[in-house]
């Protein structure tokens, strides 16, 4: 049986560097993610995100208002505009992600005790752009009162302990759980690379089995395999194992090593757990196969699959907030539980005794393959199915 | 004027065959009719929750004052947040934390009414869950905002206790008035936000990955699909038939999914059709075009649909809507500007959610307009390559 798997293992590797087609889309397309994804974040949450400022005003504290604003971290008054339209027509361009607007008469205004009002708008098509600066503009908000206060209570003979009771009675402090510096791309990237994997995987087990069957080499493989079922399979799926387990662990290396992305939880069993992943979508892609036994149709179902999957991780918009139809469909998705596991063991930093319930939820899957194996024995044997 | 004719008689030919092509061949159908149907309404539907609504958090509560317990309260009562357990102790939050009950702990220490009433700061502490941004996003949110409220609650209060009026306290309080107003997608919706991203995105994807299969087929075949009565010098007649022919097709998919879907589905759409059709008639040239250059380069039908899957997601990011503009490196924003969708989306966001005139996506819709120039040149040329190879 050794033998068997070996040989057929052996006519792999030789037909993977005979076609450009297998490394190019896995070694290649995992490594200009990579450099794509560490170049392109490189910065981490986005900095310094361009606002404009209306001054109506004109006064001493209005320009010190916008001052401030520029130098929170997260906001940058890119321009000042004379009025609201020009404002949002650079909105509207795509210019500046939000505006403040400062009245006339303003600093008379707050000094006569009228309550002059601050107008903040953010633009909400550009959710991530406005989100940042959403925090900027509403500590602003907050603190531009304070100061006025403090000046106000300050010239009424108050010192600085009593005034900061009065005017901030509460004082709240966040603990951003397992990411506490909201290291944006460790968030994103910690399920998009191995979702992105997992496609890669599809397509390749799908294509490299497939396009036996479209050139009719089949039986060939087959007799490699000496008739066993079994050897033929893995044999053919063992080099591709191997390959996608080394791009996977430079993935490791560069997110929890190079850039130093939290890890609660025991790198060692995370490590475990990737394992798992990665069987587990080369036998989802052999069960592709084995459904439709057709190159192009199995390809289709892999990129309909596996672009699906990141969404139904849950990554970015949170599965429960879903259809009920949509949650139930997600146990189909291995990577639903991979990102669970994830965020227990990288965030969380739970135990292996509380994170071990989601590897079987991942490895389940590898049955699959059993299920359509006769009918992808019979298509390898008979050739039975169109070309294309 | 006669050889005008002919090249128009030419065109219209190719015209036919590739739609006669198209139908014709499964996967085509597939990719272009299925997946482009399919997908927008997928998409709006998984999406369909927009936003997170009450999203559970544990309060430990060790003080039960009437103070601690009017936050509580409050924070019950924001839309974003939800008091979704009571906990004695931080040890139960964070067990129903760790099992992902709740999103957030709110801890509110049992010095808390007493701080308050002797007029000193006051601590709570906030635990968020980091797993999803829109977690963080929602509770950091809710809590803030009762926060800001509450706080002007108890000034109020201490003001009046050293004495002041009622008028005079709200003016101490409030020597400034803000309001925050949410431009172009009041629901700070998520679907409101990918959705037109992604309705681009399929268009684009879509017709990139027919066309590729197209013309990896034709080179399966050993054929190259071109009436022999069309001479080597007037290969662009086959371009431009070829082109018609996605262009016709994907007019009525793009009417289909940026103009009806955003309608059917109640995603923004405050932009004018004109104006939608002005951007949308080069996007689908361009990306015709784009499709055809590399197209070219393909010896199998199989061989694009495998190496380019993941590039939708590289798409996605460049387009600078779902990762801010301002902080896309130069080399990225450089590279971005070989693909049709990033024009394409920050024109459509611009149109459809933004209600931008043409006048002020202009810089977009020339974009596309040149990208379409140059892809039909390009694509002219590596059709006379492919058949130079055949």
């Amino acid at each position: 049986m050794f033998r068997k798997i070996r040989e057929v293992a052996v006519r792999e590797v030789q037909r993977i560097f005979r076609n450009p087609v297998y490394l190019v889309a896995t070694v290649g397309m995992m490594t200009f993610i990579y450099v794509f994804f560490f170049s392109f974040l490189s910065e981490g949450t986005p900095q310094s995100l361009p606002i404009g400022v209306v001054d109506y005003d004109h006064s001493s504290i209005s320009r010190r208002l916008a001052r401030e604003l520029n130098a929170t971290p997260f906001a940058e008054v890119k321009r000042h505009y004379s009025d609201f339209a020009e404002a949002r027509d650079a909105m509207q361009r795509g210019e500046i992600y939000a505006f403040m607007v400062i009245p006339e008469k303003f600093y008379a205004d707050i000094l006569a005790f009228q309550q002059p009002k601050i107008s903040y708008y953010m633009n909400q098509a550009y959710l991530m752009g406005a989100s940042l600066t959403m925090k900027e503009l509403t500590t602003m908000a907050n603190l531009a009162p304070a100061a006025v206060q403090r000046e106000l209570l300050r010239a009424r003979g108050y010192n600085d302990n009593a005034i900061m009771g009065l005017i901030q009675p509460i004082v709240l402090d966040s603990h951003l759980i397992g990411n506490p510096y909201m290291n944006y791309p460790a968030y994103l990237l910690t399920t998009v690379f191995p979702g992105i994997l997992g496609l890669i995987i599809l397509l390749t087990t799908t294509y490299s089995m497939g396009v036996e069957l479209k050139h009719k080499t089949s039986r060939q493989w087959l007799k490699t395999a000496r008739k066993s079922y079994f050897a033929a399979i893995f044999g053919k799926m063992l080099p591709y194992t191997i390959l996608y387990l080394i791009l996977e662990l430079a993935g490791i290396i560069l997110m929890f090593l190079v850039f130093k992305f939290p890890m609660e939880g025991n790198l060692a069993f995370y490590m475990l757990g990737s394992i798992i992943y990665i069987i587990t979508m080369q036998c989802i892609g052999v069960f592709f196969i084995g459904i439709a036994p057709v190159i192009s149709t199995a390809i289709s179902l892999s990129v309909l699959y596996g672009i699906l999957a990141l969404t139904m991780s849950g990554f970015t918009f949170p599965l429960e907030y879903m259809p009920p139809a949509i949650q139930g469909l997600s146990i189909l998705f291995p990577l639903r539980s991979f990102y669970l596991f994830t965020v227990d063991t990288t965030l969380f930093g739970l135990s292996i005794a509380q994170t071990a319930k989601y590897l079987p939820m991942i490895a389940v899957f590898m049955f699959l393959p059993f299920i359509t194996s006769k009918r992808l024995l019979k298509a390898l044997i008979h050739q039975n199915y169109p070309a294309i | 004027m006669n050889r005008f004719i002919k090249s128009l008689h030419d065109i219209w030919y190719v015209v036919n065959l590739e739609i006669y092509r198209i139908f014709h061949d499964k996967s085509a159908i597939l990719i272009f009719f299925i997946a482009g149907i399919i997908y927008p309404i997928l998409y709006s539907y998984i999406y369909v929750g927009d936003n997170l609504t009450d999203v559970p958090v544990a309060v430990v509560d060790t003080d039960l004052s009437t103070d601690s317990k009017r936050f509580v309260r409050k924070l019950d009562a924001t839309p974003e947040v939800k008091v979704a357990y009571r906990c004695a102790n931080m040890e139960d939050a964070q067990r129903l934390f760790e099992q992902h009950k709740v999103h957030g702990i709110l801890y509110i220490p049992n010095d808390y009414g007493n701080r308050l009433a002797s007029l000193e700061q006051a601590y709570m502490s906030l635990f968020c869950d980091m797993g999803s941004f829109l977690y963080y996003r929602a509770v950091y949110l809710g809590v803030n905002m009762v926060m800001l409220d509450d706080m002007r609650h108890i000034e109020l209060r201490r003001y009046s206790a050293l004495g002041m009026t009622d008028g005079q306290a709200q003016q101490m309080v409030m020597p400034i008035r803000n309001e925050s107003v949410d431009l172009f997608s009041p629901s700070q919706g998520f679907r409101s936000f990918l959705l037109p991203i992604f309705l681009i995105l399929i268009l684009h994807q879509t017709l990139f990955f027919g066309v590729t299969t197209l013309c990896g087929t034709a080179y399966e075949d050993g054929r190259h699909y071109i009436p022999s009565f069309i001479k080597r010098d007037s290969i662009y007649r086959v371009v431009i038939g070829r082109g018609l022919a996605y262009f016709i097709i994907y007019t009525a998919l793009s009417i289909y999914g940026l103009i009806m879907i955003p309608r059917l589905f109640g995603l923004p759409h405050i932009g004018g059709i004109g104006s939608l059709i002005t951007l949308i008639v080069p996007f689908i040239l361009a990306t015709t075009f784009f499709s055809m250059t590399i197209g070219a380069f393909f010896r199998s039908r199989e061989a694009a649909l495998v190496l380019f899957p993941a590039f939708s997601i590289i798409l996605l990011f460049v387009s600078g809507i779902a990762w801010p503009e301002s902080n896309i490196p130069m080399f990225w924003k450089a590279f971005s500007l070989l693909f049709p969708s990033t024009f394409a989306i920050q024109g459509f966001v611009g149109i459809n959610t933004m209600g931008a005139s043409i006048l002020q996506v202009a810089p977009q819709i020339i974009g596309l307009w040149v990208q379409a120039g140059i892809y039909f040149m390009l694509s002219c040329l590596s059709l006379r390559w492919t058949i130079k190879r055949l």
